[in-house]
């Protein structure tokens, strides 16, 4: 699950999220948008491309979730499903951790650009 | 739960680091980590590993962290690390459960793991013990 590349792949899925590239991208997107999207990001590394496309996502949720939750942590699954919103990165960290997670995530801190500080 | 860690006296010399055994969902590492005060348990990591560890994940997080000099990057994390031996002891079978960031730079270990310790500082005899408190 954790190995990708920046290409993608014979059948046209999305390399970045593996199984899950073709339920993401293919609802809206055509094989061939799909490359000329990914062709804008073929100098990001595949951690990048995957942080790119969670943003994305978080950004696309409603904005009245997204008040209601400012500040608070927020993961979620590359098919748009939150796993945990909780008030503190290590509290997030303890939810994912129980749910013995099959597929990669998404973190932000909601009306934040960074989760933490290293 | 865990065994408890006996005094293991290290090297202190500029910088203090331990021997420790990783397990990444199941793969087992050997490395050397920096012992890292600055690495607060506010950041929510207690653990950084090099960023080619990940491919060992079976699942991972990305988010955006800021560095020092201001950047945000992206980053890979597991919420379930664990540190299974370090020096000579080991922790048990189930090892110690401590979110793990994959980054560049220095490996680290910080201060979620050193809250279970206790850790002396010892400037002019060049030496550092930790000991597991319980």
């Amino acid at each position: 699950m954790a190995q990708f590349g920046t290409t993608l792949e014979k059948e046209g899925r999305c390399a970045c999220f593996g199984l899950y590239g073709r339920k993401l991208l293919s609802s809206k997107y055509d094989l061939s948008l799909r490359r000329s999207v990914l062709a804008d990001y073929e100098e990001l590394n595949a951690v990048e491309l995957r942080a790119i496309f969670g943003r994305q996502i978080v950004s696309n949720l409603s904005a009245s979730f997204r008040k209601e939750n400012n500040g608070r942590f927020i993961a979620l699954t590359y098919t748009g499903k939150v796993l945990a919103v909780c008030n503190t990165l290590e509290a997030l960290n303890k939810e994912i951790a129980k749910k013995h997670l099959k597929e990669n995530y998404y973190i932000e801190r909601l009306g934040h650009s960074t989760i933490t500080q290293i | 739960m865990f065994s408890s860690l006996p005094i293991c006296t290290l090297p202190y010399d500029g910088k203090c680091e331990l021997n420790i055994v990783v397990n990444i969902h199941g793969v087992e590492k050997d490395l050397s980590v920096l012992i890292d005060t600055g690495f607060t348990s506010g950041t929510g990591f207690g653990l950084k590993l090099p960023t080619e560890f990940a491919r060992y994940a079976k699942f991972i997080g990305t988010g955006y962290v800021r560095v020092a000099d201001g950047r945000q990057v992206a980053t890979d994390s597991i919420p379930d690390g664990k540190i299974i031996q370090i020096e000579d002891h080991k922790f048990g079978k189930d090892g110690l459960t401590i979110p793990t960031l994959f980054m560049s730079g220095p490996v680290a270990v910080g201060v979620m793991f050193l809250q279970l310790c206790v850790l002396n500082f010892d400037g002019p005899k060049k030496t550092a013990t930790i000991e597991h408190v319980p």
